[in-house]
């Protein structure tokens, strides 16, 4: 089965308009705290990203794991690799995918909301960003086994 | 969920911008600068629901790749 998210309009702080992937998703923590967030799925994105503040909230430990240094639009920044768990989907077809996300130590200037990157998530659907009709599109690829329907 | 992501879609959230929403039982019960502010506040709100939260950018989504 295919489901989709309709693109969401924003308004930029400069007044202009925009339209956005931007889709409900659970993050769950190592301890089982968890998170409904909208975030933005990025096929620019190596990796699904969360804010410093984020990781906190969900129990993460940043003291211990791998630092890495990251490069975005807005430069360099420390980041630091963890696994968490998203359960994604839409109505009866619901998901729990086992994702590698990084967290940014750094401050970038202003607050990120999650990115959804391509590791551990894209290769689990076939996507589309389906500008015409504005909206994006997921099917779930078969036999992928991080993936659990719920 | 349901709800509150409709909400979401419907709802003009530039006056937030910057922060971050709460949206709980199809309304917005909290929003503040601090992600752990706004969750405290939107946990007293709505007790024994998961809201659903959203950031509202103020600038543009960034393009991560890892450094080599």
């Amino acid at each position: 089965m295919t489901f989709h998210f309709r693109y969401k309009l924003v308004r930029y702080p400069d007044g202009g308009l925009g339209k956005v992937p931007a889709v409900p998703v659970t993050l769950i923590g190592p301890s089982g705290e968890f998170l409904k967030v909208i975030a933005l799925v990025d096929s620019g994105a190596d990796y699904s990203v969360i804010s410093k503040e984020v990781g906190n909230l969900l129990g993460f430990d940043l003291t211990e794991g791998k630092i890495a240094t990251t490069f975005g639009i807005g430069g360099t920044m420390k980041t630091l690799q963890k696994q968490i768990l998203m359960k994604f989907g839409r109505y009866h077809e619901l998901y729990s995918l086992g994702v590698p996300v990084k967290i940014l130590l750094d401050s970038v200037g202003f607050e990120i909301p999650p990115l959804i990157g391509r590791a551990g998530f894209f290769e689990q659907f076939e996507i589309t960003f389906d500008e015409r009709r504005e909206r994006i599109a997921f099917k779930k690829v078969p036999g992928k086994s991080a993936a659990v329907r719920r | 969920m349901a709800d509150d992501y409709a909400v979401f879609m419907q709802t003009d959230l530039s006056p937030y911008i910057g922060e971050w929403v709460a949206i709980c039982d199809g309304r917005i019960v909290a929003h503040d600068v601090s992600l752990k502010k706004t969750h405290e506040i939107a946990a007293s709100k709505c007790p024994n629901k998961a809201p659903l939260f959203t950031k509202v950018p103020s600038s543009d989504a960034m393009i991560f790749s890892e450094v080599a």
